[in-house]
Formats: C-alpha cells, sequence, structure tokens
C-alpha cells in the first residue's frame, strides 16, 4: 500500500486549475520526483498535500488515513512535512531554536527531548558548528539546510521537498543531493521532491511524475519519462518529440 | 534558551531571575511604612501600569501582534468588576477574578482578528476598541452610560490595593519571563518571524495566538478591576478611551518591544511623566509622548533598554545572548515579504 497517495487533487484559482485532476502514490521508502514545467503546479500539489492550501476537490490520504482538509501542523502532526522553494528561516531565531521549533513536534513523536533531538537533527543536516549563528549569516546552501533540518525535525514519515538543490553551485548541488538521498536510506523516510536540476532528478528519483497545466502527463523510472513523447513536448513544444526521437 | 547543555534544571529556570524578582518584591512590599500617601498611591498605579504593559508585551512583543485596542479588555473587566463591586457583600478580589475572566473570555469572542497579521491586525483592534467604547457607552443599564458608575469609597481598600497590585505584578512579571524561556516563547517567536512556516513546523499558530491573547487580555481586565477600586468610579470614555490603548503600547515601546525589562521601564517612565507632565503642561503631555516615540521608532527601535545595552557596551559589557534583556526577541518583527 502506498505510503502517501493523492486522489483527484484539484485546485482552482478563479478560472485557472492550477492542479487538475491529480493521482499521486508514493512507495514506502522511495524517492519520487516531480518535474514540469514553469507553472505546471508542482508548488501548489505540494501546498494541497501539506495542508497549506486546502483543494477544491479530490483528497490526500497518508497511511489510509485522510489528511486533507487538516490544518498545516495537523497534516505535520499526521507526518508529512514541507520545505520552501524559497526558504524562510525564522530569522529572529538562532540555527538551533528553528529547528527546535520544529523537534517540539518530532519529539512528541519519538519521545526524545526536543532539544537533544534538534541538536541531533542540526548535526545530520551539517550545521552543527552554525548552530548557534542566526540563520541571516549563512549561504543560500545553509539556509537551504536549515529548512530541511526544520522539515526533518518534526518526525515525518514523507518529506516534501520544493526545489532545495535548485539555485546552488554544482559542488554545494552535489552535497545537498547526497543528504536526501542519506536522509531515505539512513533515517527511512519517503521523500516527494520537485526539482528543476535534470542531473539531481535522474540520479535521486527511483520514479519520476511530470506534470503540466496542472494534469499529469507522465509517470515512470527516469529514464522512461525523458523518452516520453508528452514530456518532450511539454518542455519543448509540439513537434519536437519528432525530432529529439526520431 | 540558556548555553548550558547538560544543566539538570529546564531551560526557562533561572536561580538569579527568580532571586532578583523575589528581593524586588520583598523590598517593595516593606517599603510603604517610610513612605507618604501620595508615593504609595503613585506606586500602585506603577503597578498596575507595568502589569499592563508586560501583558501587551505578550502579544505585541513576544508574538508581534501589536495591538490598538487594549482598551477594550481593559474596560471590561474595569465594568464587570465594578458591577461585582457594588455588591459589597463579595470580597473585591472576587470582582478583579470576575473582571479578569470575563475580559478573557471578551477576547476569546474576538478571535477572528488574530487571523489578520501586521498592520491589518493593528487596524482591526482599533475597531474593536472603539466599537467597545460606543457600544458600552450605549448600554447605559450595564455601564451607566457617559455618566459611568460611582462604587463605594473605601479609603482602607485603596491603601491596601498597593500589595493587591504588587502581587498581579509579581505573577505576571513572572509569567513574561517564564513564557520567554520555554518553548512555547519559541514558538511565539516563531510565529511573530512567519506564521505560516511556523505552521509548517508543527506550531498550531490559530490556538497559540488564541490562547496568548486570552492571557494578555485577562491581565488588562484584572489591572481594569484593581483601578476601578482605586478610583472608585468607572466611566466608558475613560475606560474604553483610545488614548488608553495607545498607553499601552507606548509604555512598550519606550521601554523597548519584546524583553521582559524593557516593558517594565517604560512604564515606570511613563507614569513618572505622565504625573509630571499632566501637573505641568496639561495641553502637552499627549504631544510630547508622540515626539517621543517619533524619536524611539527613528534611532532606537529598542527604547530604553536598547539605550542601556549601547551604554553597557561603551563601558564595555557584553550582553549575554541568553539574556532577556538583550535576546533577539527584542528585535521588532518584520515584514513576511522582507523576511524572504
Amino acid at each position: 500500500m502506498p505510503v502517501l497517495r493523492a486522489e483527484r487533487l484539484v485546485k482552482r484559482f478563479g478560472g485557472l486549475a492550477a492542479v487538475d485532476g491529480v493521482d499521486l502514490a508514493v512507495e514506502e521508502g522511495e524517492i519520487l520526483g516531480v518535474i514540469g514545467p514553469n507553472g505546471a503546479g508542482k508548488t501548489t500539489l505540494f501546498a494541497l498535500m501539506a495542508g497549506s492550501l486546502a483543494p477544491t476537490s479530490g483528497r490526500v490520504w497518508l497511511d489510509g488515513r485522510q489528511v486533507s482538509g487538516l490544518s498545516a501542523h495537523r497534516v505535520v502532526a499526521a507526518g508529512i512535512a514541507r520545505t520552501h522553494q524559497i526558504v524562510r528561516p525564522f530569522r529572529n531565531l538562532t540555527v538551533l531554536e528553528n529547528v527546535t521549533v520544529a523537534a517540539l513536534r518530532g519529539a512528541a513523536r519519538s519521545g526524545s527531548h526536543p532539544r537533544a533531538l534538534a541538536e541531533e537533527v542540526v548535526a545530520f543536516v551539517g550545521l552543527a558548528d552554525r548552530a548557534a549563528d542566526h540563520p541571516g549569516t549563512l549561504t543560500l546552501a545553509g539556509r537551504k539546510r536549515v529548512e530541511l533540518a526544520r522539515a526533518l525535525a518534526t518526525g515525518p514519515r514523507v518529506l516534501l521537498l520544493d526545489e532545495v538543490i535548485a539555485g546552488l553551485n554544482p559542488a554545494e548541488a552535489q552535497r545537498l543531493a547526497g543528504l536526501v538521498r542519506e536522509i531515505r536510506d539512513q533515517r527511512g523516510v519517503t521523500v516527494v521532491m520537485i526539482e528543476h536540476v535534470m542531473a539531481a532528478v535522474m540520479a535521486l528519483s527511483d520514479r519520476v511524475a511530470v506534470l503540466d497545466y496542472g494534469r499529469k502527463i507522465a509517470e515512470g523510472s527516469p529514464a522512461e519519462v525523458v523518452r516520453d513523447p508528452h514530456v518532450v513536448e511539454a518542455y519543448l513544444g509540439s513537434g519536437a518529440a519528432a525530432e529529439v526521437h526520431p | 534558551m540558556t548555553g548550558g547543555r547538560r544543566r539538570p534544571l529546564p531551560a526557562w529556570f533561572s536561580g538569579r531571575v527568580a532571586a532578583g524578582l523575589a528581593v524586588a518584591v520583598v523590598v517593595l512590599a516593606v517599603l510603604p511604612v517610610a513612605l507618604d500617601p501620595y508615593t504609595h498611591n503613585l506606586l500602585t498605579l506603577t503597578f498596575l501600569a507595568i502589569s499592563g504593559a508586560l501583558a501587551w508585551n505578550w502579544m505585541g512583543g513576544y508574538l508581534g501582534q501589536v495591538s490598538f485596542g487594549h482598551a477594550a479588555f481593559f474596560g471590561f473587566g474595569g465594568f464587570v468588576a465594578a458591577r461585582v463591586l457594588l455588591h459589597e457583600s463579595i470580597p473585591p478580589w472576587v470582582a478583579w477574578a470576575a473582571g479578569a475572566a470575563a475580559a478573557g473570555l471578551f477576547s476569546v469572542g474576538a478571535y477572528p482578528i488574530l487571523r489578520l497579521r501586521g498592520p491589518y491586525f493593528s487596524i482591526a483592534t482599533i475597531g474593536l476598541g472603539e466599537a467597545s467604547r460606543i457600544v458600552f457607552t450605549y448600554l447605559e443599564g450595564f455601564t451607566g452610560g457617559a455618566s459611568g458608575l460611582s462604587l463605594p469609597i473605601d479609603p482602607d481598600l485603596k491603601a491596601r490595593l498597593y500589595w493587591w497590585a504588587l502581587g498581579l505584578l509579581a505573577l505576571v512579571a513572572a509569567a513574561s519571563h517564564l513564557i520567554r524561556r520555554s518553548t512555547l516563547g519559541l514558538e511565539l517567536l516563531a510565529i511573530k518571524s512567519d506564521v505560516e512556516a511556523a505552521a509548517d513546523a508543527g506550531v498550531p499558530t490559530a490556538l497559540r495566538q488564541d490562547v496568548v491573547l486570552a492571557l494578555s487580555a485577562a491581565v488588562a481586565g484584572a489591572t481594569g478591576g484593581l483601578s476601578a477600586s482605586f478610583f472608585a468610579f468607572v466611566e466608558p470614555n475613560d475606560l474604553f478611551g483610545f488614548d488608553r490603548s495607545i498607553s499601552f503600547v507606548l509604555m512598550a515601546v519606550i521601554g523597548g518591544v519584546g524583553s521582559v525589562f524593557g516593558p517594565v521601564l517604560g512604564a515606570v517612565v511613563f507614569v513618572a511623566l505622565r504625573q509630571w507632565l499632566v501637573a505641568s503642561y496639561p495641553q502637552l503631555y499627549l504631544g510630547l509622548y508622540g515626539g517621543l516615540l517619533i524619536l524611539i521608532i527613528l534611532f532606537e527601535p529598542l527604547g530604553l533598554t536598547g539605550v542601556a545595552l549601547r551604554v553597557a557596551r561603551r563601558f564595555g559589557y557584553r550582553a549575554r545572548p541568553d539574556l532577556a534583556l538583550g535576546s533577539s526577541a527584542a528585535r521588532p518583527g518584520r515584514p513576511a515579504s522582507e523576511a524572504r
């Protein structure tokens, strides 16, 4: 049984259907990549699954429990945590305090002490030496790690990562990709990631889902998906498929 | 958060702060033997002002929700207490407690304004305060209308109010410190920084804000009840007045928003200035507060606390990062757009 399942999810903003009937099933322990052109509805899909937005119709299930319609903090309590494409650290708190806020939930789940859990997670993402600093003093890569640590400290079953790698230099991108893999391998967290850096998507994902105009147009292994004519057309325009894969 | 990692005591407990508070309370409690009645009464009013400023700071400082409507809670608490005080068989503390509880409940009814943030919240609280003033002026059966209610005059009770107000202040100051140091305080600061990100980190943002508003309003209501006893007279345009709402903001801003010590200092300065100015320059004093506010916002957003920190730094002291006085919490909230 999939750990996370979206069923005919729809989100309309006025006349625009940002997400238009998406079905998605995420298996326990996999890394699912979500790709698609700008404006395809990827971030909106995440917002629906994380409880930041209520769907117009459709449902989201976590472990067979319906979580759509719950407010964001209840979805977190149920076991889904998200990161933001544009990082949103609490700038008035230190790195450790940022993560401690989230660890209050994670510690309740695992029966550990919030501060101990926060220290462990901060070390896990590689920020132990910056724990007492304010996020504003970190580089973008550092702030993305804070964002990741905060989501991780809630003790999620499923982590929704919105472009944690995009915008970084190649060395940093590689390190963060390694971190995403460790989150799955060492902590057993299922990962759904939106990513524009195709190299990272191809290397990390077990499966890839492709969105375009709010619909899922393809799904499968990374190699299958890039050969799919619908995907090529979505990125390069109609007629392009014949030229790319004659 | 304190620096030591393996302390046996919880992070919010600080022996030095507890001892300092206890000494201050004991000194103030025995002080009246050496005081003339004028100073005695002035201190009573100062204790009430400090309590109100500290409670306002839970909203304006910790949560970043700047209320311009705390007179609504002060006034509602004051009138409920006054109504109970009219029954002389009931002990006065019951009346004050009733005022506090009523003001807390009243604020729960106002919870929709907490779904707003920043300037929108502030504007809504102005509406709440002014609407309360007008509605309660019309409700003559309850408030006595524009002519107000006179309470039985009891000089003995007025003198004893000193210790009641001091007790309330001790309670509120301890609560301010505990909230600031607890995980609740951390959650409030997270909400202040970015309410949506806080929800994504699992903080029940709506519930936390409702609880803090109710606590803050209850304290404002208690100070309203005690000051009803003090003046033995309540009148809607005074208790619900907009300048009363402003006074809560002024005290916290003068002293330094967000810290525990700031509102205490601010309230002391505010009451002293008011006492002197109202006597000497009754036409000028509101204008002077306005000028002071502009200076503070322009040059020292942390108010007198910020000035004190600068002086301390000049003399070579460095504020410990975990001291509430100079902590990050004192940083004014910034708009979400900038936080990105």
